[in-house]
């Protein structure tokens, strides 16, 4: 018997690019992302902030951390309530689990095939069994992180309005961080690999967004800065972060009062470099690059970079923990009343914004959330017409190339599908 | 290395409509009687973490909404000795939503195929929703049925 099984979609995305290659020119740049947190806005409305992260947690299956946390503290800020320290720390820890793992797969599962000219790292199956090992090895260290802390790999359950409902246990977290400690090797490996490869020269200074936390590397906080000046509450995002529409996508843009800006690894370190680790720092070192870069080709160095970053400090954290106990209340009083709130997090792919307003009666009058590849998509369609002109004398298949990992360097949400990115060439 | 378990895992974003019947059928399970030792596991849209989670079971039977044109509600029970020829479509990996497919051609490749048992249930709308649409909702006691009686040929074998 023969069974088809019909693929289907779920939250995707489509990129589609008409080239001019006669006038050197990008025609048309179609880069349609579902939105999917606009979808949902409509779905959370009336409902009771205790339903509000649930439900947010369930858009993303990459960033369902992060859209959990964004959600969470946006209602926290409306209520008027402050997690402890453990718990912050706790939601931090987090965080670092899911930005590693989404590096990771970016970097094994797109990049890698890139930069191999291979069309999937599962190729690398009989030829290169060790690095698909490794790729998966380095994830399900990843995963634990956010099971550990979350409560399972993805749509976190543990984390809620005011804390957690569950803490890790003291002996779990132990072998985790033997775990993280073990993964070095693996990381070492990782690093020789993208030390190897050919980055295409290209340079287009943008202005570049993330949070502002003094004296750390941005993850959580409650104010956010630009490469060209501004540093701002994060309840002012639409003052400085105006999306718009253009004629030819459905997708809402965003610009600052300058233009396209970029979000993501590559702002982040950016602006933030000598708040690095020391050893993400000398893996930056290898890797060749610093605060001065300006090519977007290297969001990938950037990631590996940060990868190193956060396993480190996830081991600080896990010491931290342990040393200070995992003793104290557990978060399970459920506030009353409503308000607005406003918060953002560093998701994976770079600033991601939830605001809310609740009824006296906590139920949802309006929500707002900016994900990260909408503020991209601008900064990309600028890199593309950019780099365009300098890429005519290749053929067309390289062409193409250079133009898709010019895309997935972003690792935007509508690189879900490659092959859903189209280039006609006319 | 964790002992591996005997699950139930289900599949799909709650958040898609009838995408989300495996999410709704683990959660109607947990509150049903079921032998000791079975974990449930909600995968969600967690993509290729799903590879992990299959390398973990020793057995498992998975959850998850396919279109494969029958009237929406129908069940098509389908062991895996009958699905191991597909090889993921393109054979390429898409990175956030990776489909079942490829997910169980990878792990076959990789030798981590778990004794597994799909159980995939035809939708009727796969839209933004909460609500899982009437034929798969009158369905679900009939999954549930099927998953129980499974659970028994496992305590049997």
């Amino acid at each position: 018997m023969k069974i088809e099984l019909n693929h289907i979609t779920r939250i995707e995305g489509h990129a589609h690019l008409v080239i001019d290659r006669k006038q050197g020119v990008l025609k048309d740049c179609r880069l349609e992302i579902v939105e999917a947190p606009r979808f949902f806005e409509a779905m959370l409305k009336g409902r009771h902030f205790s339903d509000v992260a649930p439900i947010v947690a369930r858009v993303c299956g990459v960033c369902s951390i992060s859209h959990t946390l964004a959600s969470l503290m946006a209602t926290e800020q409306a209520l008027g309530v402050e997690p402890n320290a453990r718990d912050r720390l706790l939601r931090r820890l987090l965080s670092y689990g899911e930005i590693i793992q989404s590096h990771l797969l970016q970097l094994y599962f797109m990049a890698v095939p890139d930069y191999l000219g291979i069309p999937s790292i599962f190729q690398l199956l009989d030829s290169r069994r060790e690095l698909v090992a490794r790729a998966l090895r380095l994830k399900r260290t990843a995963n634990r992180i956010c099971e550990l802390i979350g409560g399972r790999p993805v749509h976190p359950v543990t984390a809620r309005i005011g804390g957690f409902s569950v803490l890790p246990d003291a002996g779990d977290l132990k072998q985790l961080r033997q775990q993280l400690v073990a993964a070095l090797p693996d990381l070492e490996a990782t690093v020789e690999l993208f030390a190897g490869f050919a980055f295409p020269e290209f340079s287009r200074a943008s202005e570049y967004l993330c949070l502002s936390d003094p004296g750390r590397y941005p993850l959580h906080s409650d104010r956010f800065h630009s490469s060209h000046g501004f540093n701002a509450p994060v309840s002012d995002y639409r003052r400085h972060c105006r999306e718009y529409l253009t004629a030819h996508s459905t997708a809402k843009f965003a610009r600052t009062e300058r233009g396209s800006y970029t979000v993501g690894a590559l702002a982040r370190l950016k602006n933030s470099f000598p708040r690095l680790s020391p050893m993400a720092r000398k893996v930056a070192a290898v890797l060749a690059i610093d605060a001065q870069t300006s090519n977007p080709y290297h969001s990938l160095k950037a990631r590996l970079v940060e990868v190193i970053h956060y396993v480190e400090e996830a081991i600080h954290g896990i010491d931290e923990l342990l040393l200070h106990g995992l003793n104290g209340p557990l978060s399970r009083r459920m506030p009353s009343g409503g308000g607005r709130g406003t918060a953002a997090v560093e998701a994976p792919r770079g600033l991601l914004f939830h605001s809310y307003s609740y009824d006296r009666n906590g139920l949802l009058e309006s929500a707002d959330c900016v994900i990260p590849t909408a503020q991209n998509l601008a900064s990309i369609e600028t890199d593309l017409a950019a780099i365009l002109p300098t890429l005519l004398d290749l053929p067309d298949r390289e062409l193409r190339r250079r133009l898709e990992m010019l895309i997935r360097a972003y690792d935007p949400c509508l690189s879900c599908s490659t092959h859903l990115l189209e280039i006609d060439l006319v | 290395m964790p002992r591996k378990s005997s699950s139930i895992i289900g599949v799909g974003n709650l958040l898609m409509g009838d995408d989300g019947l495996g999410i709704v059928a683990l959660e109607q399970l947990r509150r049903q009687q079921l032998p000791p030792g079975i974990e449930l596991i909600d995968a969600g849209c967690g993509g290729l973490t799903l590879l992990q989670l299959l390398a973990d079971c020793e057995r498992a039977l998975l959850i998850d909404a396919a279109d494969f044109g029958r009237p929406a509600g129908c069940i098509l029970r389908l062991p895996a000795e009958h699905i191991v020829d597909i090889q993921g479509g393109t054979g390429q990996a898409s990175l956030h939503q990776t489909g079942l497919a490829e997910v169980l051609g990878l792990a076959v490749k990789l030798g981590q195929l778990p004794e597994l048992t799909l159980f995939l249930v035809q939708p009727q709308c796969v839209a933004p929703g909460l609500e899982l649409s009437l034929p798969v909702r009158q369905t679900l006691p009939r999954l549930l049925e099927m998953l129980q009686k499974e659970l028994e040929n496992w305590r049997n074998a």
